[in-house]
């Protein structure tokens, strides 16, 4: 039976650095991607990243073992991502750019179309609201529960899923238009 | 309350959006779901919006040389390390009160006067420097032989004897182009003065 992640950070507070590495890695694409969709940018994306990371190291020891190390952690992550809006004032979210392909493909035409499809989805998710953002990242890329979540944005669960709901409405919406301006 | 927002008025939103997701155990939601085409509609934007959204996912960058792993491993070792990202409100008026104190001694080190001799044993010593060049007995000329009730006049005739003995005779004619006694009478000269004014 796999270890927990609360397991491997108990461990981890004992001194075992492997047990980070090896949170780190079960946690290092969801998150990334939570942060990145949240923020819309690469760079800011990879500095919220590590300053999660730092935080969990910094604050280990009010880490509450009873909480689910996932919630605590993207609770982190999330509060940097607010930090960070607020910081930019009212400024929407970008749509993020997608990042480029690392090997060239054999069908150029259709990598262009399908880079056009992704480039269209990054931005009718970045048009979502923040906090129906936020809920659908979670979920979507985090893994976590609508109740987790619910526990995390410390709302409940009928709003949690009011704004998943909406969310998914819209998208739908931004992408039907989109795929009948192409039409 | 309940919402029915996908047309379907016995199984609300909420209950079917747990259901997409796998978080509902509700064996009542799950029977109505197969022969509800609104609801079984719902799902399947739900899937194809999930699709979409798992599309565009993207890998995670190794970082380096400041990877996640190797950073914490750092403040693992040196818990001081890193902290100053997380204290900026700390860092600022440090980095502020650094630029002050440069710039107060850069004003004062710009504004302190050149060293001169301002007082006679300095001119004194400078005199006698050249006197032992010169091989001649300047100090008796100069009557700086240590007394100290020489007036400031007779320090600056004597020195302007010496600077007119020194264009005439020609023998440092060479030594005054290039600019060597040039400097010390000027100097002696500004030192006069100011001695005069203290006098």
């Amino acid at each position: 039976m796999a270890i927990s992640d609360e397991e491997l950070f108990v461990s981890y507070r004992r001194g075992d650095e492997g047990a980070l590495a090896e949170l780190l890695s079960r946690h290092r694409g969801p998150l990334f991607n939570v942060i990145y969709r949240m923020t819309g940018d690469w760079h800011e994306a990879e500095d919220i990243f590590q300053e999660t990371f730092v935080r969990v190291f910094n604050h280990r020891a009010k880490f509450d073992s009873g909480l689910k190390f996932s919630s605590w952690l993207y609770s982190i992550a999330t509060n940097l991502c607010r930090d960070l809006h607020r910081k930019r004032a009212r400024s929407p979210v970008v749509a993020a750019a997608e990042p480029p392909e690392l090997a060239g493909g054999l069908n150029p035409e259709r990598e262009l179309m399908e880079s056009e499809i992704k480039s269209a989805i990054g931005a009718a998710l970045a048009t979502l609201p923040e906090e129906q953002r936020e809920v659908f990242l979670l979920r979507e890329y985090g893994g976590l529960s609508f109740k987790e979540i619910a526990k995390l944005t410390r709302t409940n669960l009928n709003t949690v899923l009011g704004r998943m709901h909406l969310a998914m409405k819209k998208l739908k919406s931004e992408l039907t238009a989109l795929a009948e301006d192409e039409g | 309350m309940k919402k029915h927002g996908h047309g379907c008025e016995r199984v609300s939103t909420e209950e079917l959006l747990l259901f997409a997701y796998g978080e509902s155990d509700d064996a009542a939601v799950a029977e109505h779901v197969r022969s509800c085409p609104a609801c079984r509609a719902y799902l399947g934007m739900t899937a194809e919006l999930r699709e979409a959204a798992q599309s565009i996912r993207v890998a995670a960058p190794e970082f380096s040389p400041a990877r996640p792993e190797k950073r914490a491993g750092t403040i693992a070792a040196d818990p001081a390390a890193g902290r100053w990202r997380t204290r900026p409100a700390l860092l600022v008026p440090l980095l502020a009160a650094a630029a002050v104190v440069l710039a107060v001694g850069l004003w004062l080190v710009r504004s302190s006067p050149d060293p001169a001799p301002l007082h006679l044993a300095g001119i004194q010593d400078r005199l006698s420097d050249q006197e032992d060049w010169e091989g001649r007995d300047f100090e008796s000329r100069l009557g700086l032989n240590g007394s100290w009730s020489e007036s400031a006049d007779e320090l600056e005739l004597a020195l302007l004897d010496l600077e007119d003995r020194m264009g005439i005779g020609g023998l440092y004619d060479e030594d005054l182009r290039l600019g060597f006694f040039d400097s010390d009478l000027e100097s002696l000269l500004e030192a006069a003065e100011e001695l005069e004014s203290d006098f």
